[in-house]
């Protein structure tokens, strides 16, 4: 845990990071919460309240940095947080927690979106583990999106990026997206490599904020990429 | 599209696996991470006639060469199961209506294919797509390295080695004169070297029939159909040409070998046209590398502006190459097994001629020495130093006999010490070295004459006034 883990040489970089990434991954966690059980409009308020816990009460800094991941420690903080959710519930009633995600109208109706998509599984980890890639890469995507488009080349990313994320259509050949582009082969190849370089790095970058080590990123993705192939 | 899932949702078609709500594969999208390849369809196989073009892994055409004339693929014969070198030249917009174009490539890629030697690559097939884009042929696939690349690796040839490689080069043009075939685009980067310096010409006669598809040379200006800094200077012009231009690109073709250099480098057409017509040729280059004189003077003679003052033929330029070779190995052996005791050789008969010029009992034994062995050897061998050694003979005897004192001390040892080489080296050297080798050496003989012309000059001018 990379970020969080500079959290008392510099803690309000790392409260911000760690903000940061608890929104990237507030639709597992609400995901999960809902796959107990609850109901839309509880799921969101648990989903809030055990951020706000994490954060408040820099539940983080009990992580093994070496061996831990963010992924599987917020897993298990969230079951035990669900476990006391009346205590939990109750303490909110009274005005006990002062820290508060903000929660935007868009990011709660993708949760329950993904929430819905794989309601059908019958493992709430798994679940969990899926809704997590799903943020991850969609964290990484849009990081790389953006980069493009602040380089004025928002169009290209939109027309390569069907050779890192696939799609139901087969990609189209080389020489229709040279037609399309207006570029030469040798270029178009260019930008997908490069393309891909980008994403592979964009995502290895998402990922490396929440596990202790290079190796440890690695493992995260094959470990979630088992998780797919299984299913 | 993709199969659709009870859920509605579809799967990847690049690995099957289900997508996303949003339509995207977190499977691919992880091993993309992982770094793990992708699946990605491959575009659709470049194929000309019965050859697809191979892919690497990650879709991309397998280029082997890539030039201003086209590109060369490597790719596979679908009938014939083998593989080929193919290469592809884009026919420009403007030539593609042309029926001429295309029956004038085609004659001349069939005069080329017709070209069967064990030092030309051999063309498989050719022709032209359909739509008349490209005009086509599959070579014979040489696993090696052009004479260029090797030169770019290893730096300049030894002359053994660019002779050897010549001698191959010059073979395959008798060949190719057999069939009236000119290659007209002879040069470094269409030499093919295998491992063990075995010569294959590419391109051969196809020069010609690339200019007929409408594809563009190295430089192109006009009519002209080469590559301008081996091309010889009458293909500058836009006349005819024979054979002697590619005896010509020959020339510039170990003149690279040697020294790592075209013989007249430029930036532009005309710029080179300019230095081929009036530069002379910057022989100090292959002075620098030491390439043997003999070899100097043959590139003087392959690369004269005048075709007529090269090798009137491709069987004159071997047989010229093989004695060159010959000459070289004698001399490269010589040298390199006895160079040592050749200068020690020297340096002794100098030595010995010192102390010898005022020890008149030395001088005694030495010139009957010189004389018994100048007198137990042919008039062949020596050739036109025999006049010389015996002029220094009768002058060494007269002065022995007191008749001629007219020679300077400096003088006499140099002649003392040519005789005593000559005798000497019996000695030192092991008999299966040829004599001749040893008084023939162009460096002892020049040395010995340029310190003893004038003594020798005024001894027959005395001798002729004697009698």
């Amino acid at each position: 845990m990379l970020a969080a883990g500079r959290s008392e040489a510099e803690p309000e970089i790392a409260g911000a990071a760690l903000t940061e990434l608890c929104q990237v991954y507030w639709a597992p966690l609400y995901g999960f919460v809902r796959s107990r059980g609850r109901t839309v409009h509880d799921a969101q308020d648990l989903t809030q309240s055990f951020f706000a816990y994490v954060l408040e009460h820099k539940v983080y800094a009990r992580v093994d940095r070496r061996k831990g991941r963010f992924r599987s420690f917020l897993l298990a903080s969230l079951k035990n947080f669900l476990a006391d959710a009346a205590d939990r519930e109750r303490t909110l009633k009274r005005g006990g927690a002062q820290i508060f995600l903000p929660l935007h109208e868009e990011q709660a109706q993708e949760a329950e979106s993904l929430f819905q998509t794989h309601s059908g599984m019958s493992n709430e980890d798994r679940l969990f583990d899926r809704s997590w890639a799903e943020a991850l890469v969609a964290a990484a995507l849009e990081r790389l999106s953006t980069d493009y488009r602040r380089e004025a080349k928002g169009q290209l990313f939109k027309a390569l990026r069907i050779f890192i994320a696939g799609g139901a259509e087969p990609p189209p050949t080389y020489a229709e997206l040279t037609d399309r582009l207006g570029i030469t082969e040798s270029t178009l190849r260019s930008h997908v490599t490069r393309l891909r370089a980008r994403y592979r790095e964009a995502l290895r970058t998402e990922v490396r904020r929440t596990v202790g080590s290079e190796k440890q990123v690695d493992q995260e993705l094959r470990e979630l990429l088992h998780v797919l192939t299984e299913m | 599209m993709g199969k659709p899932l009870a859920s509605g949702v579809g799967v990847c078609s690049m690995c099957g696996k289900p997508l996303n709500a949003k339509g995207d594969c977190l499977a691919c999208l992880l091993r993309t991470g992982l770094d793990e390849t992708v699946v990605e369809p491959k575009p659709a196989v470049l194929a000309f006639g019965d050859f697809d073009v191979e892919q690497h892994a990650d879709g991309s055409c397998w280029e082997l060469g890539h030039g201003a004339i086209g590109v060369t693929y490597l790719a596979a014969d679908k009938v014939l199961r083998r593989r080929v070198a193919l290469k592809v030249i884009e026919v420009p917009p403007a030539a593609r209506g042309s029926q001429a174009i295309r029956d004038r490539f085609l004659r001349e890629a069939r005069a080329a294919a017709a070209l069967r030697h064990p030092n030309v690559a051999l063309v498989f097939q050719f022709g032209t797509s359909p739509n008349a884009t490209h005009c086509y042929y599959a070579m014979e696939l040489i696993e090696g390295e052009t004479l260029a690349a090797r030169v770019r690796r290893d730096g300049p040839l030894n002359a053994k080695e660019a002779l050897k490689i010549a001698i191959q080069i010059a073979r395959a043009l008798v060949a190719a004169a057999a069939h009236n075939l000119i290659h007209r685009d002879l040069k470094p980067s269409n030499i093919m070297l295998t491992g063990d310096s075995e010569v294959k010409v590419i391109d051969f006669g196809l020069a010609k029939a690339i200019t007929d598809a409408g594809g563009e040379m190295d430089l192109t200006h006009g009519e002209f159909v080469g590559t301008p800094s081996f091309a010889s200077p009458e293909q500058f012009g836009g006349g005819s040409v024979d054979a002697r231009s590619d005896i010509y690109a020959l020339g510039g073709t170990l003149w690279f070998a040697l020294t790592g250099l075209a013989p007249h480098p430029g930036k532009t057409l005309d710029e080179i046209r300019d230095h081929k017509t009036r530069d002379r040729l910057p022989v100090s280059q292959l002075i620098a590398r030491k390439v043997p004189e003999p070899l100097v003077k043959l590139l003087r003679s392959t690369l004269a502006i005048d075709p007529g003052k090269r090798p009137g033929s491709a069987r004159e330029l071997v047989e010229t190459l093989e004695l060159c070779r010959r000459n070289l190995t004698h001399r490269t052996g010589i040298r390199s097994e006895e160079a040592a005791l050749r200068i020690e050789a020297f340096s002794r008969a100098l030595t010995n001629a010192k102390a010898c010029a005022s020890d008149p009992e030395s001088l005694q034994a030495l010139f009957d020495s010189a004389a018994k062995k100048a007198a137990a050897i042919s008039k062949k061998p020596f050739k036109q130093n025999w006049a010389y050694l015996q002029t220094m003979l009768r002058l060494i005897r007269a002065y022995h006999r007191g008749e001629y004192d007219q020679v300077s001390n400096d003088a006499l040892v140099w002649i003392i010490a040519a005789l005593n080489y000559l005798v000497d080296p019996f000695d030192l050297i092991p008999d299966s070295t040829p004599f001749l080798g040893l008084v023939d050496d162009a460096h002892v003989v020049e040395l010995v004459t340029d310190k003893t012309r004038r003594t020798l000059d005024a001894f027959m001018t005395w001798e002729t006034a004697a009698r």
